[in-house]
């Protein structure tokens, strides 16, 4: 099942070679080789870097911009302008749209298909930052018909690997080497994501955290400017307003953390059933017959439709209306209860069914209805708290942001962003860390990570990473429990010292308090020459030296001198040539073993 | 790799080549020309996007204004069920328009969703605490929610708040809504508070003022509503209708007060007015006036006022005097009092020939057996029994026995009211003044 699944992915996408071939063609820089371009134009590669990453965040902002008024056109002709529930309309729509979706999918645009996120991250780790035209077209189109027609499916997937995949596109076309090649489509995906976030801060901590896994200069400069300008462009037709407003917080008592605290319980525990619902439906809805998926877009559709005909239409689609109207307090608590639970229902259904859309705005929508119904209800109940039910849906977003998505930092920054509001801070960071340490108990895997092996694909998880503990030298180091000598001391010292030891290493601590370890081999060789051997040893050594090593260092820094060295000396950061201790390069191998072990 | 680095450095130092010249300034063509191109396609799909971003943001203009258009009639048509939908779907299509949001907050709570309404005006609240119309909204369904103390601060805060444009008449028609509320809860002092300090804010306004008049009747203040009564009545730009309106409260508090001749003048004035400038007003209110005006002249001839000569003063008292006798004798006769019990004396100011004679069909009381006297009517004939006989020079001279007498007068109206069911005539006057003494000028 996996290989067919392999197979499926890889239609429209080609081998790592085969990408790499593609990206040549008639222009002088695909012709020459790197070494030429190295000597010929040695900055072109960093130059082009930096003045496309521009382009792209312009370009990704106007494509974002493009998408998210088709999916409102889409949705107006679609559900009219305002969904109410008994329309009709809303039974049918999703359901033949979901059908023309479902055969564009199958037959067209096959790697459309999902959030957009993992694709994005294949793009990176697996395709040489390799995304088709064809996947770009496929994701703006067949993502907004779905959308617009009430699936319950949000936007901003959908712009990261639309952003990506112009970020692909581009760099193909100018010939850039492999390397840079990989490194657009990050750099895409970010310009995509702050582009329909409106958030550049969240979107380059969201690529950072979940696509790229680390902080890397090179590639940050051109994250924040592709970012940047595609926000200046977003920005340049829907305003500088935040995505939602609420007044500001103020924490007159700091009691009150603890119905923020109650809020993180409840968004981390949401989220892990959000999760083991889409962790459990996806993979059985796949395993059905190949034909059942043209269909199972058309069969979500009627679901959720259902939902909205039968009274909360308000599910349908990305719902950040009703975000704004929960947050300013239109809905009762148990109302909003039922639009998160639904909420849940509905995403899970259309995600599963393989519709392409994103998750972020369904999980902002859960995140927000339960945060304004633990909000109303406290409120209801304890009155004399002064946070109002937009500050509590507020954070209720970040907590499912956090929990769901396993992004922490990104959930942070990402309310400050979408809010404008700063004032918010410490409820914030309480319930979001409350909801992301929840959930990474109750659900070890995070989701992307599920859908990954769901998908067949064995990319790195972020999080792991994240929590990997590094292995330093001072986890291999042992004391050194011979004699060591100085500079100052005669070969002849040295070797009556240690003729009658069985040693494969005398270290010798030079008069600059640098060491150098000296074999019994080379002892031999000075004494048998002749010369010097009454002489300071340090003055007939070698003028190398061991490189300064200290036990905080990540241990692989090791590894590059054991050819050079059989075992090296380590020492104080505070003392100049100050012995800590040594390793050798089984102690080095042990260790790891035992590491490996143990995890 | 040490030494690839060191052989690409060593040929990077070395000259370019003509042919390398020549590729390095190709390449830098293909590069510029490709930026340009980019450039090109950038601007092409710019210029597509704003016209299809406007025509959008058009259309949705156009629909927001259609559902809050049809929000609006229906509001205004009394369906705000409807119009709830209606601003909501408004508000859908334009979610940070704070009037479609204040819109939809009124509409649901005209439909009497008041936890909805209050929910949505608390968090605009937030947003906006010194705004006075989300005070008012406030305080309107903290009254429907029947909480009291919260109602009436946020009628203070409305009353504080900002206003956009007609600031003082808004805070006047609060001032005057919160004073209802205040008496409706039974709260007349503060209630007459905000009364005094709306009449203060509102002299140029008669028909503010005519309101507050009414409202400080309610509030057990007939003083300051005579006041404000007078105001209106004096008011150059108020219309005849509300002026007359003005007269009538004027006097009829004025007569609640005792102060019968300020009621007259009130009366008079509004005859007056009404001859030179008729109003239409229904006949029978015309009626009504004529009659109360007769009846407050006649009370006028009646009261012993204390700026009277002496002697006519004691010739109004007795000639009270005379009245309340004789209600009481028929009072008695009616409920066949003894005759021992009735007055054997002749009234103060009474020929002789006129005393004692019972009515018909009185029953004479047994001899010898003290009556009972549950109504206290024996005990008022043996008071005019022992009253003695004088005229009205010897009253005039005698401050104690003129005030003896008044009692007693007020007294016999009290008790034959009580006795003989309510009198009709002078003797109804004198009830009148025997009900509010103190009050009488």
């Amino acid at each position: 099942m996996i290989e067919t699944k392999i197979k499926t992915m890889s239609e429209d996408v080609p081998s790592p070679s085969a990408a790499l071939a593609q990206a040549k063609g008639p222009s002088l820089a695909a012709a020459l080789t790197e070494a030429d371009m190295h000597r010929i134009a040695p900055t072109r590669g960093d130059r082009l870097f930096l003045v496309l990453s521009i382009f792209i965040g312009g370009l990704s902002g106007l494509l974002v911009v493009c998408f998210r008024i088709s999916i409102d056109w889409l949705r107006v002709l679609l559900l009219g302008s305002v969904p109410h529930p008994g329309q009709y309309r809303l039974l049918f729509a999703p359901m033949l749209v979901g059908l023309l979706v479902g055969l564009l999918v199958k037959f067209f645009f096959p790697q459309a298909r999902g959030s957009g996120i993992n694709q994005t991250k294949a793009a990176l780790y697996i395709y040489n930052g390799y995304i088709s035209a064809r996947t770009m077209i496929g994701k703006f189109m067949t993502s907004a018909m779905a959308i617009g027609s009430g699936q319950s499916l949000g936007p901003e997937d959908p712009s990261l690997q639309i952003g990506a995949g112009i970020a692909s596109l581009v760099a193909r076309r100018l010939h850039l080497t492999r390397e840079r090649l990989r490194l657009f489509a990050p750099v895409g995906a970010a310009a995509g994501l702050a582009a329909a976030f409106n958030a550049p801060i969240s979107a380059i901590l969201f690529v950072i955290e979940e696509v790229i896994g680390a902080w890397s200069a090179a590639v940050l400069g051109s994250i924040v400017l592709a970012a940047v300008s595609s926000v200046v462009v977003a920005r340049a037709f829907w305003g500088p307003q935040a995505m939602f407003s609420i007044p500001a917080v103020t924490l007159r008592d700091n009691q009150e953390l603890l119905a923020y605290a109650a809020l993180g319980v409840v968004g981390g525990v949401a989220a892990v059933l959000f999760s083991k619902l889409l962790g459990s439906l996806r993979p059985w809805l796949r395993a059905l017959p190949e034909w059942s998926q043209v269909l199972q877009p058309a069969g979500a559709g009627l679901l959720v439709g259902c939902v909205g005909f039968l009274g909360f239409p308000e599910v349908m689609g990305a719902g950040y209306s009703t975000i704004d109207r929960a947050m300013h307090g239109e809905y009762l608590w148990h109302v909003l209860l039922a639009l998160a639970v639904l909420k849940i229902l509905a995403t899970t259904i259309s995600f599963s069914s393989g519709t392409p859309g994103g998750m972020f705005a369904p999980t902002l929508f859960i995140g927000a209805m339960l945060g304004a119904s633990v909000g109303s209800f406290e409120k209801h109940f304890f009155p004399h708290l002064t946070g109002s039910i937009g500050s509590y849906a507020l954070v209720g977003m970040g907590v499912l942001f956090a929990g769901f998505l396993r992004v922490p930092l990104t959930s942070v920054f990402m309310v400050f962003e979408v809010s404008g509001n700063y004032s918010i801070v410490l409820p914030v960071i309480l319930a979001n860390t409350i909801a992301y340490l929840l959930a990474r108990s109750m659900q070890p895997v995070p989701i992307f990570e599920q859908l990954t092996i769901q998908d067949g694909l064995n990319l790195p998880s972020m999080e792991e990473a994240r929590e990997e503990t590094a292995l330093r030298i001072e986890d291999a180091l042992h004391p050194f429990e011979r004699e060591t000598f100085s500079g100052k001391d005669t070969p002849a010292l040295i070797s009556s010292k240690t003729a009658d030891q069985k040693t494969d290493a005398i270290l010798i601590r030079c008069s600059d308090n640098r060491w150098y370890v000296l074999t019994p081999g080379e002892l031999t060789k000075i004494i048998q020459s002749g010369t010097g051997v009454d002489e300071p040893i340090e003055n007939l050594l070698p003028k190398n030296r061991v490189p300064y090593l200290f036990p905080d260092l990540p241990l692989n820094e090791t590894l590059a001198y054991f050819q050079r060295w059989p075992v090296l000396p380590i020492v104080n950061r505070a003392v100049s040539g100050l012995l800590e201790g040594v390793v050798s390069q089984a102690d080095v191998l042990r260790c790891y073993q035992e590491h490996a072990h143990s995890s | 790799m040490g030494a690839s680095l060191t052989s690409r450095n060593s040929q990077s130092r070395k000259p370019l080549t003509p042919v390398e010249r020549s590729q390095r300034r190709r390449l830098i063509l293909q590069d510029g020309l490709a930026l340009l191109g980019l450039t090109a396609i950038t601007i092409c799909i710019a210029v597509l996007t704003y016209f299809f971003f406007n025509s959008f943001r058009e259309h949705r203009r156009v629909l927001e204004k259609r559902w809050y258009a049809r929000g609006q009639k229906a509001l205004a048509s009394g369906h705000p069920a409807d119009a709830v939908q209606d601003f909501r779907s408004a508000l859908s299509l334009s979610t940070a328009n704070v009037s479609y949001e204040m819109s939809l907050a009124e509409a649901l709570a005209a439909a009497g969703r008041t936890d909805e309404a209050y929910a949505y005006f608390s968090t605009l609240h937030e947003a906006e605490p010194g705004d006075g119309f989300l005070n008012l909204q406030l305080a309107r369904l903290e009254v429907r929610r029947n909480n009291p103390s919260a109602a009436i601060d946020f009628y203070r805060s409305a009353l504080n708040g900002a206003w956009r444009g007609h600031g003082t008449a808004r805070r006047l028609d609060i001032r005057l809504e919160l004073a209802k509320y205040l008496l409706s809860l039974g709260k007349t002092n503060e209630a007459q508070g905000e009364l005094l300090t709306a009449e203060g804010n509102s002299l140029d306004n008669p028909a503010a003022l005519y309101s507050i008049a009414q409202l400080l009747r309610q509030a057990d203040d007939p003083s300051d509503a005579w006041t404000a009564y007078q105001r209106v009545a004096r008011h150059p730009s108020a219309d005849r209708g509300l002026v007359l309106q003005a007269l009538l409260g004027e006097a009829e508090v004025a007569t609640s007060m005792g102060q019968y001749k300020r009621a007259a003048l009130a009366l008079d004035r509004y005859m007056a007015r009404q001859r030179l400038h008729p109003f239409p007003t229904p006949p029978e209110q015309k009626k009504q006036v004529a009659a109360e005006l007769t009846r407050l002249q006649r009370m006028l001839q009646l009261i012993p006022f204390y700026g009277l000569q002496p002697k006519q003063r004691a010739r109004r008292i007795l000639m009270e005097a005379a009245i309340a006798h004789q209600r009481f004798l028929d009072c008695a006769s009616q409920i066949h009092l003894a005759p021992a019990a009735a007055p054997a004396s002749q009234p103060p100011n009474r020929p002789a020939s006129a005393q004692s004679q019972p009515s018909p069909g009185q029953q004479p009381a047994q001899p010898g057996t003290p009556p009972p006297d549950p109504t206290g009517m024996s005990a008022l004939g043996l008071k005019w029994q022992q009253l003695g006989s004088f005229d009205a020079p010897a009253l005039g001279g005698n401050a104690d026995l003129e005030q003896n007498l008044v009692d007693l007068i007020d007294q016999t109206e009290i008790v034959t009211a009580k006795v003989c069911g309510p009198p009709t005539g002078d003797d109804a006057l004198l009830l009148q003044l025997a009900q509010v003494p103190d009050k009488t000028e």
